[in-house]
């Protein structure tokens, strides 16, 4: 079962109740077959977008198309969308088999041509095994990879996932991202994922909508996002980091970090000089313990807080000494010596490392 | 069971239920022996047994009558509060409309308000519609006293059915009509059957609306009671053994299936 993907575009989709602007100015163009994960704050619009594409929701404003149809006036059932529900949403009084052929019956798919292809749906998720049983006899993971199964049966060009993973525990929904980027690669539908878990946004999608009181705060590769955020919002939301407030020098353009003691270049692009509210954002791996002599671009001193051993690495929390806390990482080996509390230590980053952002606040509506 | 049998509280508490259990029963029980009399008239314990009271029962064109005249109005007012009581719990359960716990309120009127007020009521609008005396009259009034079960069993099941699945279901393709069949109905319909069950005997054996509206077409509670007023006749002891395992296995059916319906599915 191999489907082309379809392009899905929202053009300044608006959604109001009453005085509530749930979702505003939502403007984004799906590739086909792109996999476009919706990551928010519950209440940032995100499911309400989702929403508005299956048809459940009304748009106040703006038009959706799929493949260059607009669907605002289709019915729900006529808009051939799969979807996959956080609680599966399994019948709860139909066999699996009958869960998985639903979908194919509504389209009056004959019931022996119904039954193979809802067995091959089955199979692609291994569970052709459960297909007599019913929902409640199945596992939670079980069950959703049967709603998977049933969401794609009937082939639909987008594919829509509403936190599918979110009850499930974390073992498992490892397992079942592995298997979800497989299936994806299999079906090759457009997949519309919405997330609040910035990790599982991270790990399955192509691109990575963030989105905050309904608006989109960025639209981005996930490694885009994660190493260049466009805003405090995006570099606090995604991953771990610590943020220093940025001052600018109004004579030379550079910026100073006064919690640091120490200034780097601004690039010519920002002008934390125009005022607003400007901060760096360096991730906790970025800043590292230097030797005596190899400074990097900032230096700095810091004493040792408490140590959180994991393994592999260590994650560190350490005092300036001004009393700021800050955060870092380090990779270690078995030689590696684990930092003891109100330990000394010499910090530093590159300047590349110290992402400048603005803290914007979302327009008012 | 690791508390001894033996101390005095415990023996006053079996004490006391099997004293209210024989107290609920007996009246029922009696009447069975007695149903199996062979003899002239109602006593207990019977002296001699025989069918003959079942036969009799049987062979009286007017017990066949009434009882005939009983299920149909029991059918007729069972689907009528079924489906309107169906309808008024998926709104109460469903819809965000306003002074919706007033309404609730009202739907549960029938339960409080007496009887003979209801009769009268009904008594005096039958007459002045010259609707009296009539089947599909009293087929309405007992529905209205039987909606309350129905909005209160279908009501609780229709806060258990995720409406989810019917979003579900239109996604993956099913229109309006079809999406509410495959899943809230389906998820529904044991609480329907319930309702159903006990709106059908709420009117089976209802007397007092009955004895208001039917003057002259009687029903089988109005001939039952009519006839203990001046007869201690053996067939009525039949008649009320044959209702005792009719109703004893429809209550049975009606309670499995409200079971079933309350179990939160797919959790």
């Amino acid at each position: 079962m191999t489907v082309g993907g379809a392009t899905v575009e929202f053009e300044k989709i608006r959604k109001t109740y009453g005085d509530f602007v749930a979702v505003d100015d939502f403007t984004l163009t799906t590739e086909p077959g792109e996999f476009v994960t919706l990551l928010g704050p519950s209440g940032s619009g995100k499911t309400t977008v989702l929403n508005m594409l299956a048809g459940f929701t009304d748009a106040t404003a703006g038009d959706i198309r799929v493949n260059g149809q607009s669907v605002l006036s289709v019915p729900t059932e006529k808009r051939n969308v799969g979807m996959v529900f956080q609680h599966y949403s399994l019948f709860p009084h139909m066999s699996v088999l009958d869960n998985v052929a639903f979908p194919l019956r509504m389209r009056s798919v004959a019931r022996a041509e119904a039954r193979d292809r809802a067995l091959k749906a089955l199979a692609m998720v291994q569970l052709e095994s459960t297909a007599d049983r019913m929902p409640d006899q199945l596992s939670g993971g079980q069950k959703q990879r049967v709603a998977f199964a049933r969401g794609v049966v009937f082939e639909p060009p987008v594919l829509l996932m509403d936190e599918p993973l979110g009850a499930l525990d974390l073992k498992l929904r490892e397992a079942m991202q592995l298997e979800l980027k497989q299936i994806h690669k299999t079906v090759g539908c457009t997949i519309i994922f919405v997330t609040h878990d910035q990790s599982e946004a991270l790990t399955l999608s192509d691109r990575i909508v963030v989105m905050r009181d309904g608006r989109i705060e960025q639209v981005d590769t996930p490694n885009r996002i994660y190493d260049r955020p466009a805003n405090k919002f995006v570099a606090e939301f995604i991953g771990q980091t610590n943020f220093f407030a940025l001052e600018s020098e109004p004579s030379t353009g550079a910026g100073n970090l006064p919690e640091l003691g120490s200034s780097i270049p601004l690039p010519e692009s920002i002008d934390a000089r125009a005022g607003g509210d400007w901060w760096v954002s360096v991730r906790p791996e970025k800043i590292l313990r230097i030797a005596e002599g190899a400074e990097r671009g900032i230096n700095f001193d810091a004493a040792i807080d408490e140590a959180l051993f994991l393994g592999n690495e260590v994650h560190y929390q350490a005092s300036l000494p001004g009393g700021r806390q800050l955060q870092f990482r380090e990779q270690r080996g078995p030689d590696t010596p684990l930092l003891a509390r109100q330990a000394a230590v010499r910090l530093g980053f590159d300047y590349s490392d110290a992402i400048p952002v603005a803290d914007t606040h979302p327009a008012s509506a | 069971m690791s508390r001894k049998m033996g101390n005095p509280g415990s023996i006053l508490l079996t004490a006391y239920t099997v004293a209210a259990i024989v107290f609920l029963f007996f009246p029922i029980l009696i009447v069975i022996p007695m149903s199996f009399s062979g003899e002239r008239f109602l006593g207990f314990p019977p002296k001699t047994l025989g069918l003959r009271w079942y036969m009799n029962y049987f062979s009286d064109a007017n017990w066949i009558e009434l009882t005939l005249r009983s299920l149909r109005v029991g059918l007729g007012s069972s689907i009528l509060a079924s489906v309107l009581g169906t309808l008024t719990a998926l709104a109460l359960a469903r819809s965000q409309i306003p002074f919706k716990k007033a309404i609730t309120a009202l739907f549960a009127a029938p339960v409080v308000v007496p009887t003979v007020i209801i009769a009268l009521g009904v008594f005096i609008f039958a007459v002045r519609s010259r609707i009296n005396d009539s089947e599909l009259t009293l087929i309405a009034a007992h529905a209205t006293i039987a909606l309350p079960f129905v909005v209160m069993i279908v009501g609780a099941a229709a806060r258990q059915v995720d409406p989810t699945y019917e979003k579900a279901a239109r996604v993956l393709g099913a229109g309006p009509v079809k999406a509410f069949y495959y899943t809230t109905f389906r998820a529904l319909m044991p609480a329907v059957i319930s309702a159903a069950i006990f709106s059908f005997f709420v009117s089976f054996d209802e007397l007092i609306i009955a004895l208001f509206v039917m003057s002259e077409n009687h029903t089988l509670p109005i001939r039952i009671w009519s006839d203990l007023r001046f007869e201690l006749d053996p067939t009525i002891a039949a008649i009320s053994t044959l209702l005792i395992v009719f109703t004893t296995a429809a209550m049975i059916v009606a309670d499995r299936l409200r079971r079933r319906s309350a179990r939160k599915p797919d959790a």
